[in-house]
């Protein structure tokens, strides 16, 4: 349980026998011991002292070497899901839902779903969570991870402004490459808050097929849909072309029906309806949860020393009371004519 | 460098015997040999002891068959004064007194009187075990005194116990001696008992070098260190006044366990306590035989 910078310095452990053989206070002599008379108190402090000495020594010695007690991995149990948020960081997420430039009244789409995702983590307290995000390419912003604030941090970070295109297809690649290999009884969710859709190019899709069996992950997606856009559910007008190209999100939605893993799409107009979907997603991703925390390296040298201290000043305090035990009159050694007997 | 109150201590030792010797040389000291002395001893018919410049005649003219009488007197006899000195290493502790001077002081007077008094000084001086002793053979000279003092100044006390010391006391001879036996006593009792077995009928002065300052300590509260140098056994003493009072008592009681075997052995030893009192110490000398 507890270790050592420099374990070779325990051999100066050997010193502690030193306060028995040495005396610690300045003795005086005395002619023959054996007529003092014993006092239990005095052998007690006696040998409180030898011992204070030795646990002095023993202490800066534990303090020299280092002691401390190895960081490790406990493993608890919760309730939650090893949970990944992959965002759209594209340009029209800074958009209101009615498709325009944010003002003091309505807020962009990505600032309200910081603000309820925010609002979703203050409930899963013990969730692992990791969030990434796309646009061009996918980026990766925090690592599963039980921390909370580099959570909130990650989380806030999706509220800047975004970039321009929407690679749906490695996003989702990468949120699948962020589950950790195991996960014990932890369910894992994927949840997607995007706006829109791209193609997805075929050798991704059999990677992303491929991916998520391996994963078993449920999967949500967040359909932040603006106003004028066609909502995913909408099967296609019998004129218009049915393409990936024309309907990007309806295919998307198709595509990951087709994923073989459980999934639900949430298509929300407003920040209410998204408010409701990440509720409702709460709801289901609660089952007992084993993970693994790891635990930070605690240095114990300061209350090493800290004890020699203490020991130490006992010592002072030994010394600063000790005397002698006859005190030292020079005197004649002959008394002088008529001098006291 | 010696003071003149050590030279009134050195003038002032003097002592007698209570046995008449037999044999030696003339000294200061009574004798049971008949010779050339002032003392009047016996008278003795004429025939027996040829001395006609001494014819008693009254003791004649008495004697109803007419044999003459001669005076006989005492002759002198001079001793051999030993110093026997107990050099362990508990001699070195000092208290009110530095009592390893002392014994340096009063070896050195010793000499001085056995010299002055016509005698010759030995001294056998015994340290521990594991500490060779100091002995030196019968000697009279004029500078004896200084160099006595000297050589015991020099000498380091060091070693445990008296079995030396009671194997010097065994090769002091019992005719013709004084022994001043110089010693702190810090000995168990029957040690002392087995020591003054083996001087019994020996002329014997106990001196008893005391430190009042390690009979009685102060009880201001404290910590005390206490090594005992002869065993080297160490001791912390938390020191308080009801503390300090049994240790006095325990030293009184081991004072008092040494008188008492000094008396049951019919001697007196003179105690001296942190120092010389001259005139004390000379009385007491001069007033008892040894």
């Amino acid at each position: 349980m507890l270790a050592f910078d420099r374990p070779w310095l325990l051999a100066l452990l050997l010193c502690a026998v030193i306060p028995f053989v040495v005396r610690m206070l300045r003795s005086s002599g005395h002619p023959r011991l054996e007529t003092t008379p014993t006092d239990p108190l005095s052998l007690s402090v006696d040998w409180g002292l030898k011992l204070t000495g030795a646990a002095a020594i023993v202490a800066l010695v534990l303090g020299l070497a280092g002691l401390h007690r190895p960081g490790g991995t406990l493993e608890r149990t919760g309730q939650g899901a090893h949970l990944v948020l992959l965002i759209d960081r594209s340009a029209s997420m800074d958009n209101t839902f009615a498709n325009r430039r944010p003002d003091g009244e309505e807020e962009s789409k990505a600032a309200a779903a910081r603000r309820l995702l925010l609002d979703f983590l203050e409930t899963r307290l013990q969730d692992r969570i990791a969030v990434a995000a796309f646009s061009t390419s996918p980026m990766l912003f925090l690592p599963m991870t039980n921390r909370r604030e580099a959570m909130r941090g990650a989380v806030s970070g999706i509220a800047e402004p975004g970039l321009s295109q929407t690679d749906v297809g490695r996003g989702l690649a990468m949120a699948f490459s962020l589950f950790e290999e195991e996960s014990g009884t932890a369910s894992r969710a994927l949840l997607l808050v995007s706006d829109g859709a791209g193609v997805i190019a075929p050798d991704v899709q059999e990677f992303l097929r491929a991916e998520a069996a391996r994963k078993a992950s449920n999967l949500y997606w967040l359909y932040l849909r603006s106003e004028g856009s066609k909502g995913i559910f909408e099967p296609p007008a019998p004129n218009e072309i049915d393409s990936p190209q024309l309907r990007p999100e309806r295919h998307l939605h198709l595509f990951l029906q087709r994923l073989g893993v459980p999934y639900r799409a949430f298509e929300a107009e407003n920040p209410e309806a998204v408010a409701e979907a990440i509720e409702e997603i709460g709801t289901l991703e609660r089952r007992p949860l084993i993970y693994r925390e790891r635990l930070p390296r605690r240095d114990l040298d300061a209350l090493a020393y800290g004890a020699a201290a203490l020991f130490l000043a006992v010592l002072s305090f030994a010394r600063l009371i000790e005397r002698p035990l006859a005190a030292k009159v020079p005197r004649p050694m002959i008394a002088g004519p008529g001098g006291r007997r | 460098m010696t003071t003149a109150a050590e030279f009134a201590l050195f003038d002032a030792i003097a002592y007698r015997l209570r046995t008449r010797a037999t044999g030696g040389r003339p000294g200061a000291h009574r004798g049971s040999q008949r010779g050339a002395g002032a003392r009047f001893a016996d008278t003795a018919p004429l025939l027996m002891y040829p001395d006609p410049r001494r014819i008693d005649l009254r003791r004649s003219l008495r004697d109803p068959f007419g044999t003459l009488h001669v005076r006989r007197f005492e002759m002198p006899l001079d001793v051999t004064v030993h110093g026997l000195m107990d050099f362990s290493a508990s001699l070195a502790v000092t208290g009110a007194s530095d009592r390893r001077a002392l014994a340096a002081l009063l070896g050195g007077a010793l000499a001085h009187g056995a010299v002055r008094t016509g005698d010759r000084f030995a001294l056998s001086v015994a340290r521990g075990e594991g500490a060779a002793p100091l002995l030196r053979p019968p000697l009279r000279f004029a500078g004896l005194a200084a160099e006595t003092r000297s050589l015991l100044a020099d000498l380091e006390p060091a070693g445990q116990g008296i079995a030396t010391l009671v194997e010097l006391a065994a090769e002091i001879p019992i005719r013709r001696t004084l022994t001043f036996l110089v010693s702190d006593f810090e000995m168990p009792p029957d040690g002392l008992a087995r020591l003054l077995t083996v001087l019994e009928g020996h002329a014997l002065w106990p001196i008893w070098l005391r430190d009042s300052g390690l009979d009685r300590v102060s009880g201001r509260f404290g910590l005390c260190d206490v090594l005992d140098p002869e065993t080297g056994a160490a001791r912390t003493l938390l020191m308080r006044p009801s503390y300090a009072r049994a240790y006095a008592q325990a030293r009184a009681k081991r004072n008092a366990e040494i008188a008492t075997v000094f008396a049951a052995f019919g001697r007196r030893p003179i105690e001296v306590v942190d120092r010389i009192d001259v005139e004390s110490f000379a009385t007491e000398l001069v007033t008892e035989s040894a």
